[in-house]
């Protein structure tokens, strides 16, 4: 215990006293961590990195000393951290975008997984580690990241080409389930109680239907449920919401299921109705997600010992180099060719293998479970995550801009003005920034032959506020606010171009 | 407004060489101005590429509308390609996109451009009007094809 804790423990005496001591210190590091992510970001290094490095900063060995190092409170704070960001991620992922790239997501999620883990264990093996050590080692970093994957490519700047994006996106939350599969078989099969075989191939089929299957239903429930529910004030919706988002989680992984792809799919399926209070609902997600990735991330850093990491600095730096520049690339590689995609976009696919909390949360199984070395794979573990995450992730940007796989859209301004309803709308009401190039910029109101249910609402221009009339003319740089069925959004976007919120 | 009236069927091409986006609409624009259609090629491409990088065209169901208002021409002209193989235009459904229906106008013709824009998109509504277009084999064929529509309509 250092000097610095060893100050704060002497307050620590009596309960008010230790939960405001805990709280001040993750108040403090949380709002560093918010704080300074934009300017991590411009440097191109994954903020995620950053919330690493403060918690690293403020836990055992760094310069806070708060001691923290409870493998089973970890795993459970991080499975709730993984089940608020992944709903999140299927809450703002399009239907359209999973039917794009389903096929060859499931196929890296699956098989990408169980080479990207051969590999590995094969390199860890030559490096010198136990058969034993180095297939555990495969197996846990073997999946991307969905925290990370959703931290690089929707916090930052980057404007990826959808195809590529979705890809990334969709395998990195179907993925935990076999990683976490092959991690479980692998341990059992040291401990003793089995070996290896069919049954564990059958086991991954099944975790992966069933965990569809649940995260369907709950969310097609919950998606008929929800507009039925009258609740006594606006901020218990989003309550609801995140219970449906537990529940889907819960009951999944009691069924059998993989609970991470229930639940992403219920927010996949919730965020593609008409709810009620819809944009609040998005916001609060959206809040509890980052507040999960800080926290996780954060969290993980405190279990962190910077002197034991020393010891494994070497072999974890040639796996995680190894898993980087080869494994990933490698395990990418065939499985695309048949999905119609460029040789660029499978590099680039094979490039951003993030990994992140999932690794480090599977490399805390092995340590409850009590494996002899479990704590030194924990720790190479810790290391093959922050360098294949810091080397593809801060190079993102530069890549995207090389290989020319970047969506040439503008950045829009956010959105101002909003429908807050009870009922789920029939429609939606967005903003489009007025460029010049599209066709709707210099005509009057009348002239835009919009269909029947739509109309433009207002124009704000400058700090004006126009009312919409059959005269007021649309010029560059104008916020119009367009009203619109669903159905009639391609429509709408042909003549008004990007929508802001987009 | 027909559209009949502005599209002729030599500035239709079935089916483009383009396998990718940029060069489908390259090819367009080419097809125009060598059919005399335009007053500057090079304005009218960059005028629908400029339009592109707002937002795509792809409006789904395997269509899509690129179209650009410049001083590259004095009247309202179109263009139609079908693609070969289905070409990605990052379109709103992730579909690749085998019809592409180019549009051009000059900036003062607003109004046409845009009743323009509604109409083939309400054309294109219509599904056996889609289905007929997607196996017309020749220019003339989706040339009738739309005259037969509009005609009907």
């Amino acid at each position: 215990m250092t000097e610095a804790w060893h100050w704060f423990s002497i307050l620590s005496l009596s309960e008010p006293n230790s939960s405001g001591i805990m709280l001040l210190v993750l108040g403090v590091l949380v709002a560093i961590s918010v704080v300074f992510s934009r300017v991590v970001d411009r440097l191109g290094v994954p903020v995620m990195l950053l919330f690493l490095g403060v918690g690293m900063m403020a836990g055992t060995e760094g310069l806070l000393g708060y001691p923290f190092e409870d493998y089973g409170l970890a795993v459970r704070l991080g499975n709730v951290a993984l089940v608020l960001i992944l709903f999140d991620g299927g809450f703002n992922t399009s239907a359209a975008a999973i039917r794009q790239v389903l096929y060859p997501s499931v196929v890296l999620a699956t098989a990408g997984v169980a080479a990207t883990a051969a590999l590995v264990a094969v390199f860890a093996r030559f490096l010198g580690l136990s058969w034993s050590e180095a297939a555990l080692l495969g197996a846990v970093v073997s999946s991307t990241d969905a925290a990370a994957v959703f931290a690089v490519l929707r916090g930052g700047s980057l404007h990826l080409q959808p195809k590529v994006g979705h890809t990334v996106e969709v395998e990195s939350c179907l993925n935990d389930p076999m990683a976490i599969i092959l991690t479980l078989t692998i341990i059992e099969s040291i401990t003793g109680q089995k070996l290896p075989g069919w049954s564990a191939a059958l086991s991954v089929v099944v975790q992966l239907v069933v965990g569809a299957g649940v995260g369907v239903a709950i969310g097609g429930l919950a998606r008929k449920m929800l507009p039925k529910v009258t609740l006594g004030t606006v901020g218990l919706y989003p309550v609801l919401t995140l219970s449906v988002a537990f529940i889907s989680f819960g009951a999944a992984t009691l069924a059998y299921g993989s609970g991470v792809m229930a639940v992403f799919i219920t927010g996949v399926i919730l965020g593609n109705s008409p709810l009620p209070y819809k944009n609040g609902l998005a916001r609060v997600h959206d809040a509890m997600a980052w507040l999960s990735q800080v926290g996780m991330f954060l969290m993980m850093g405190l279990l962190v010992f910077p002197s034991r990491l020393m010891q494994v600095a070497g072999i974890g730096l040639a796996v995680g180099l190894f898993l980087a520049l080869i494994a990933r690339p490698l395990a990418v590689f065939p499985l695309l060719l048949p999905f119609g995609y460029s040789l660029k976009q499978i590099a680039y696919i094979g490039w951003v293998g993030l990994r992140g909390s999932v690794p480090i949360i599977l490399g805390t199984f092995p340590v409850l479970a009590g494996v002899p070395g479990a704590e030194r794979v924990f720790d190479t573990v810790f290391f093959i995550v922050v360098v294949s995450s810091l080397i593809p992730g801060s190079t993102l940007r530069r890549t995207t801009r090389w290989a020319k796989l970047n969506v040439p859209e503008r950045p829009a301004p956010q959105t101002a003005l909003e429908i807050n309803s009870p009922h789920p709308l029939e429609g939606e009401l967005v903003a489009f920034l007025i460029s010049p190039a599209v066709a709707v910029c210099g005509a009057s109101l009348r002239q835009i032959e919009l269909p029947a249910k739509a109309s433009v609402v207002l124009v704000i221009r400058g700090s004006h506020v126009l009312a919409a009339r059959g005269d007021t003319m649309l010029q560059e740089g104008d916020h119009a606010y367009v009203y619109f069925r669903y159905e009639d959004r391609p429509f709408v976007e042909l003549l008004f171009g990007r929508p802001q919120s987009a | 407004m027909r559209l009949i009236e502005i599209l002729k069927p030599q500035d239709i091409k079935v089916p483009l060489q383009a396998t990718q986006k940029t060069e489908a609409i390259t090819e367009l624009v080419n097809l125009l101005a060598a059919n005399g259609q335009l007053l500057d090629a090079k304005k009218v491409l960059d005028a629908v590429l400029d339009r592109e990088t707002t937002r795509t065209t792809g409006i789904g169901n395997g269509l899509a509308i690129p179209h650009g208002k410049s001083t590259g021409t004095s009247n309202l002209v179109m263009a139609i390609g079908k693609a070969a193989t289905p070409i990605d235009f990052q379109a709103i459904d992730g579909r690749p996109v085998t019809l592409i229906w180019l549009l051009s106008s000059p900036p003062d013709k607003t109004g046409p451009h845009i009743h323009a824009l509604a109409r083939i998109s309400r054309l294109m509504t219509i599904d056996k009007f889609r289905q007929q277009l997607s196996s017309a084999a020749t220019s003339q064929e989706v040339f009738d094809i739309i005259a037969q529509q509009e005609n009907a309509l």
